[in-house]
């Protein structure tokens, strides 16, 4: 993957004004996302994960003050008022959490979907037609030319964000940005469309950003990640290495944080997630770190994102990365299950 | 089972039903549901939406009356005792719930020792008792006494789910029912709240009802779980064995779906099974409800599903049932 990136975003700060105090929503992120590359980013509510994906598409709320840049296909997106249309379903096509928002409940699926294609691409109605009977059969809707002509309620919650997918992919967009994609499904359902989400990748050759708190999902669908919280980056690199290695205390307990049928194990982080209002001198997980809680230089001095010497594959934002604070950690609560619980 | 620990059985659930509609169109929420809760123990109720596990939920608690069947609590029928006002309270005072979001949950113009003690002034505890107790469940949760004072707008998410158990549990009730208790919470929380719970049981022998979705939290805290579909209990056995060793083909494809290993194994046969459509609610009536999206149907399954019984109390309602070593098995 060489060339140019499709998205770069430099020095991005987002600050909500309401009433008399300002919300920083992001603060100073950095991303770069090539040709065909897929990116997760993970984080709790109130991390600023979804405020990233909503400013890559111009789709912020008017009290929203932007400062850095934001360049999607070559276009700066943040002087450009009317390249955003274009960019919005022409370069990136967008998948919500809840498809119901998605598509329009009294129209129609299919014709939804056709004029995304009329509008992105110029097709005939009868092209457009066709092309979205075919859309909806590559995203695994049986009996696709039947259902084209039915209501988003005829169809099952695993069927609409499929239909939703299709959606978002009619206009051939080079990036596919899916906030939260799974989060309102069944679980059988998830795996369906997780699994959807890799293939229609590949398929399309697109590149992808995936936001979620699930890390199961960002496991799945991305190359790399950037893990978020208190509207910063904390940790990005290889998803593989960063899950299998995290270096920042924050990744490696959010990890342990989520028990799973696999390791049904129950663990936690003390305390609560940090207002976005709330604004730290030092590191904003200081107060609930097991590794550097009570530090001064945790407590005073920001760390910045960068190359974790000890660990080159990624960067966090930590002044006690884990590889080489192996002697100040203290492993966070844990309850471990009851012998013969566990088969 | 001997009839010696029937009795000491604090809730049993009599082959219930619920059906909505006329006979014009019935729809059955919960047809044919049995299963009994011990004090001490944890139950873990699994379903994806629609499968009716919170219209079980609200039999249990007494809250919607069986059309068939019958909820005895402590030996007594729970429809019954519902329907009379001083017979519904004696019943809430012992059976309590904790809601899935506790932002819509807690008054919010109430301050927090007021919330905890609501339930013990309806039931007349005495001022003096009211307080003593407020101390005390704020201390079972882990809160410390400031927050007694506060709103709930001024409590985290866990906080304020602290205070929903601690108000299910003033007036010391025998069984607790929580639907989806940490569902509305942020991952690096909900391990609090799961932890609480099975102190909370450790310490007091109370009985758990937990309704979830989530099976990394049903494993973590149930000793038994009923997986249901569409209305019908398919399997019941302790959490172990349910997830280590499934009857169902509906419990294994909950369990693959749900890890990495699992879901990377799946077969294209099991795949596009379940990418098919739930039976329409019309014609759950007969034969196995998971039907449609079952990779091992037989035509047997269009007209009915055979109880398996394995050791130790695992049941599944299949004449396919899986069968040890099971394919794809996950180790845990």
């Amino acid at each position: 993957m060489t060339g140019q990136p499709i998205i770069s975003v430099d020095g991005l700060s987002v600050t909500y004004r309401s009433g008399s105090s300002d919300v920083r929503a992001v603060q100073d992120i950095a991303l770069q996302i090539m040709p065909g590359e897929a990116l997760g980013i993970v984080g709790e509510s109130g991390s600023g994960k979804s405020t990233v994906g909503l400013s890559l598409m111009q789709l912020l709320p008017r009290t929203a003050q932007v400062e850095g840049s934001i360049t999607v296909d070559g276009v700066d997106m943040t002087a450009a008022d009317r390249h955003a249309a274009r960019v919005r379903g022409g370069v990136i096509g967008l998948v919500y959490q809840d498809a119901l928002a998605a598509l329009n409940p009294f129209r129609r699926v299919g014709p939804q979907i056709a004029e995304v294609m009329t509008h992105h691409l110029g097709y005939d109605q009868s092209k457009a037609a066709r092309e979205s009977i075919e859309a909806l059969a590559r995203v695994g809707i049986s009996d696709a030319a039947e259902r084209y002509s039915q209501y988003p309620h005829q169809f099952s919650g695993g069927m609409r964000q499929r239909a939703a997918i299709a959606m978002a992919l009619a206009a051939k967009p080079k990036v596919l940005l899916a906030d939260e994609p799974t989060t309102a499904l069944d679980v059988t359902v998830q795996a369906q469309i997780v699994r959807l989400l890799r293939e229609m990748r590949s398929a399309h050759n697109m590149a992808m950003i995936v936001i979620s708190h699930d890390l199961h999902v960002i496991r799945e669908t991305s190359d790399r990640i950037a893990v978020m919280y208190h509207g910063r980056i904390v940790e990005t690199g290889a998803t593989r290495d960063v899950l299998a290695d995290p270096q920042h205390p924050y990744t490696r307990d959010l990890i342990r944080s989520a028990p799973t049928v696999e390791s049904p194990v129950i663990s936690f982080i003390p305390g609560t997630p940090p207002s976005p209002s709330t604004s730290f001198d030092g590191c904003s997980f200081e107060p609930r770190c097991s590794v550097g809680r009570g530090d001064t230089k945790c407590r005073t001095e920001r760390p910045r994102l960068r190359v974790v010497p000890c660990h080159s594959a990624s960067q966090a934002a930590c002044h006690y990365p884990l590889c080489e604070a192996s002697g100040r950690s203290n492993p966070p609560d844990t309850h471990h299950q009851p012998e013969g619980k566990v088969a | 089972m001997t009839d010696r620990t029937k009795i000491q059985r604090l809730l049993t659930v009599e082959d219930v039903s619920k059906v909505y509609g006329d006979t014009g169109g019935k729809f059955w929420a919960v047809r044919h549901a049995s299963l009994a809760v011990e004090r001490g123990e944890c139950v873990a109720i699994v379903g994806e939406s629609g499968s009716g596990k919170t219209t079980l939920a609200r039999m249990i608690m007494g809250l919607v009356e069986p059309s068939e069947g019958n909820v005895r609590f402590d030996g007594e029928d729970v429809a019954a005792l519902s329907r009379r006002r001083q017979d519904r309270q004696r019943l809430a005072a012992r059976m309590q719930m904790v809601f899935q979001d506790p932002r819509s949950s807690l008054d919010p113009t109430m301050r927090i020792d007021n919330i905890i003690a609501e339930p013990l002034v309806i039931f007349g505890w005495s001022a003096a008792d009211i307080a003593n107790r407020v101390v005390e469940v704020l201390d079972l949760v882990g809160l410390s006494q400031d927050y007694a004072q506060r709103l709930p707008a001024e409590l985290s998410g866990g906080q304020r789910q602290r205070v929903g158990i601690a108000r299910a549990l003033s007036p010391r009730p025998d069984l607790l029912l929580l639907d989806e208790p940490v569902a509305s919470l942020d991952v690096s929380m909900q391990g609090q709240i799961l932890r609480l719970l099975v102190d909370i049981k450790e310490k007091t022998n109370i009985a758990v009802v937990v309704i979830a979705h989530d099976l990394g939290v049903v494993r973590a805290i149930a000793d038994r779980t009923v997986v249901m579909y569409s209305g019908r209990i398919v399997e019941h056995g302790s959490t172990g064995q349910v997830f280590g060793e499934p009857i169902h083909p509906y419990t294994a494809a909950l369990y693959w779906s749900a890890s990495v290993a699992g879901e990377r194994a799946m077969t294209g046969d099991v795949r596009r099974a379940l990418a098919n459509e739930p039976l329409p609610a019309p014609q759950r009536v007969t034969g196995c409800v998971f039907r449609t999206r079952c990779w091992r149907k037989i035509d047997r399954c269009n007209v009915e599903a055979v109880r398996v019984d394995r050791n130790a109390g695992q049941v599944a309602w299949c004449n396919v049932p899986l069968a040890p070593p099971i394919p794809l098995r996950v180790s845990a």
